[in-house]
């Protein structure tokens, strides 16, 4: 399929299966499984049977701009890294998982704290040991939350529990830096949709007579939002292109607290905006906004991510800030 | 359409090459330089390093051999601009000329204007000013008051000219003047003309910045002769030129860059002082921020290689970059308990950063320029 078939069906698909009645119903805590199993049939959580990065990474921006209540991110990443250490995807809905465990013969023990959808995965990939672990879900002890979206976020107590070791061991970090990767790629899509909204809104409000859209207040803080909009998507696509290169390491950790310094930035700047009507339950801004709000403090937040830089950059010794930008 | 696109650049390995010549050049010639003086960067005039870049074809490099160009590649001359303003190279002399005196008479200018200005700006041996800016005329362009009236074989020209960086040291100035119709008529009958700074009537008077040096001016034109020859491209179409080459004007890397000596003393300071987490912290901030940057610049750049008009996307990277640039001395009086010595990095960039985001269009009017792009006016 073509990218832009690819956002089309994308598009439909949204429009199609994630009404405000499933979304409510996933944030009451119903999984929307119809959603599920129409994500899967359209292929979007196993993109990598048919292509690579760019169709996979257009599926989670995608999800991050609609909202949508179903952990497609988590199943992708995950299903990429299993490949990457000769794990077989097994299907169903897999997620991502960090903690503290230790692994002894194919057996974890441990916490792996708030997973996102940890209650319904079939699944969770987490890191063990430098290794890569696959750990079925059902049946474990479980502590049920959710995050500022009304995401579940669970947590899983694993003891003794058997797992599936991949063939060759990975780099520390590496479950962190895809999850990172993909927050950033979810949140500059729900910062591309709340600006669209936001432009849309302006465009058709009007007080004193006329859009509020030629008020210059409104189209300075508009154009504010959309260079850091801009600014979000440009590292967001960086994390993309690197995904599986060298770079990588670098460019997850810049788009992760690029994205979560300007979430923070794009969600008051739209909210502002839209004024009390933005503010309800009704209004679809919410549902972008407080993902922005969670996104951007899951798998690191900016000052995590920016210790790592910094550390990083240090290591290297200040000589090295200017060349190692060029290699980027 | 509400989102900007900034596409994927990648450098070419001819461009990559020509960074490792560019960057040891830079590096031999700076050696000896101090930090403080590299902060100034492109505000810093040498003409003498400039002719030197001349002999290497690093001015007016994309332009044809036949008027003393290089023929080289956008994204080459993208590498050669990075590499100088990294280094803190003293590129102010031929900046204007590189970046949008020479593309403009590349673009608009006629065969001969050609054949004189271009090979000796590319040879680093004519600089260029800028005259838009009038007394009353800042960001509302179209209302300049300069009057060039038609006189046999050429124009004669009265007005003044303010905040003109270089005049007192360039040769010639493109003049955004009224040469038809009456002020107020706005986009109409407004033209560019070269004027030759030497000429009789043109009076130059360098004004003292907050600095406490003088790179701009005021440049009062007295009845100045101009001959014919030296109008750019067509009597009237001065606007529509001008707004081409404000695109020009706002599309490189020296929009984010004008402050990298202090990033440099940020990530230095951190070296240090190891334990301090809050520094190591900013240091990757200010990384992440470079980078994404870069990755903005390099697809303009790229943008223009592709020969599209990237004038809302160059404005936006403006916008950010100047943000970003303005952030820094900020950022390092936060982490510091120290005073701030004027002949410092820090100290020279605090001072002259509220400049970054005036020239070459206020931050409110680039703002503008990008809320018509997403379609609110
Ligand atoms: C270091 C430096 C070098 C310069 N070099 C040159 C040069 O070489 N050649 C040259 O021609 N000029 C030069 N300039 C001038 C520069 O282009 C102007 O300063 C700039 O265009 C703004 O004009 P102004 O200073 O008259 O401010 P004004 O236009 O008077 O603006 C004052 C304030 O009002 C705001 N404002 C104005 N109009 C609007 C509007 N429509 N909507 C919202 N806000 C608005 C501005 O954003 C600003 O905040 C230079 C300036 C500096 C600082």
């Amino acid at each position: 399929m073509s990218l832009e078939l690819l956002h089309a069906a994308l598009r439909r698909f949204t429009v199609e299966h994630a009404t405000p009645a499933v979304r409510d119903g996933a944030e009451a805590g119903a999984f929307p499984a119809a959603l599920w199993q129409a994500a899967e049939d359209a292929g979007f959580t196993r993109p990598f049977a048919s292509g690579g990065w760019a169709e996979a990474g257009a599926i989670v921006q995608a999800a991050g701009r609609d909202a949508l209540p179903v952990p497609m991110a988590e199943s992708i990443a995950a299903s990429w890294l299993l490949e990457q250490v000769g794990i077989e995807p097994p299907p169903g809905l897999l997620t991502l998982g960090e903690g503290e465990i230790e692994l002894a013969r194919s057996e974890v023990t441990g916490n792996l704290w708030r997973v996102p959808w940890g209650g319904d995965a079939s699944h969770v990939v987490a890191e063990a040991a430098g290794e890569l672990v696959l750990i079925p879900c059902p049946n474990l002890p479980m502590v049920f939350e959710s995050n500022l979206a009304g995401e579940p976020r669970v947590s899983l107590v694993l003891d003794r529990r058997p797992c599936t070791l991949g063939t060759d061991r990975i780099a520390p970090g590496t479950v962190r830096r895809l999850g990172a990767a993909m927050r950033a790629l979810q949140m500059a899509g729900a910062m591309s949709a709340a600006l669209e909204l936001a432009v849309e809104y302006a465009n058709t409000r009007v007080q004193f007579g006329k859009p509020i859209a030629k008020f210059q207040a409104i189209q300075q803080n508009l154009a504010a939002m959309a260079v850091e909009v801009a600014a979000a998507s440009a590292a967001a696509e960086g994390a993309l292109s690197a995904i599986g290169e060298t770079g990588f390491e670098f460019w997850a950790a810049a788009a992760k607290s690029r994205c979560g310094d300007a979430a923070g930035q794009a969600a008051a700047q739209a909210h502002a905006v839209f004024g009390a009507i933005g503010f309800t339950h009704e209004h679809a801004l919410h549902r972008l906004t407080r993902r922005l709000w969670s996104w951007r403090a899951e798998f690191g937040s900016e000052r995590y991510w920016n210790r790592e830089l910094g550390r990083a950059a240090l290591a290297r010794g200040a000589d090295n800030l200017w060349p190692d930008l060029t290699l980027r | 359409m509400t989102a900007f696109r900034f596409p994927a650049c990648t450098l070419p390995p001819e461009a990559e090459a020509l960074r490792a010549e560019v960057r040891a050049f830079a590096s031999a010639a700076l050696r000896d330089v101090p930090e403080a003086v590299r902060a100034r960067g492109w505000a810093a005039f040498d003409a003498d390093f400039s002719r030197r870049l001349g002999e290497r074809g690093w001015i007016g490099m994309t332009w044809p051999k036949r008027y003393g160009g290089r023929e080289k590649s956008m994204l080459e001359r993208y590498v050669v601009l990075e590499e100088l303003l990294a280094a803190g190279a003293p590129v102010s002399a031929h900046w204007i000329a590189d970046r949008q005196s020479g593309p403009l008479i590349l673009r608009f200018g006629s065969e001969e204007q050609r054949r004189f200005f271009l090979p000796r700006i590319a040879s680093g041996q004519c600089f260029f000013c800028i005259g838009m800016s009038e007394p009353d005329v800042g960001s509302d362009l179209a209302s300049v008051r300069s009057r060039a009236r038609p006189v046999d074989g050429g124009w004669r020209l009265s007005g003044s000219k303010i905040w003109t960086s270089n005049a007192h040291q360039a040769h010639y100035m493109i003049a955004l003047v009224r040469t038809s119709g009456e002020h107020g008529m706005r986009h109409a009958g407004l033209s560019q003309v070269i004027v030759d700074l030497k000429a009789p009537g043109v009076s130059v008077r360098p004004i003292k910045n907050l600095v406490g040096e003088a790179h701009f001016n005021q440049v009062h034109f007295d009845d100045v002769t101009i001959p014919a020859d030296r109008l750019v491209g067509a009597e009237g179409q001065g606007w529509d030129q001008v707004v081409a080459e404000l695109a020009y004007e706002r599309s490189g890397p020296e929009r984010y860059l004008s402050a990298f000596r202090l990033c440099l003393e940020l990530a230095r300071r951190a070296e240090r002082r190891p334990d301090d987490a809050a520094l190591a912290e900013a240091v990757g901030r200010m990384v992440a921020e470079l980078a994404t940057l870069r990755r903005m610049s390099l697809s303009v750049a790229g943008l223009l290689q592709a020969g599209q008009n990237p004038a809302q996307e160059a404005a936006l990277v403006k916008e950010l970059g100047t943000t970003f640039e303005q952030a820094m001395p900020r950022i390092a009086h936060a982490l510091s308990e120290d005073e701030v010595p004027p002949a410092t990095v820090e100290g020279y960039l605090t001072l002259a950063a509220p400049s970054f985001s005036l020239r070459g269009g206020t931050r409110e009017i680039l703002r503008g320029i990008i809320a018509r792009g997403l379609g609110l006016r």
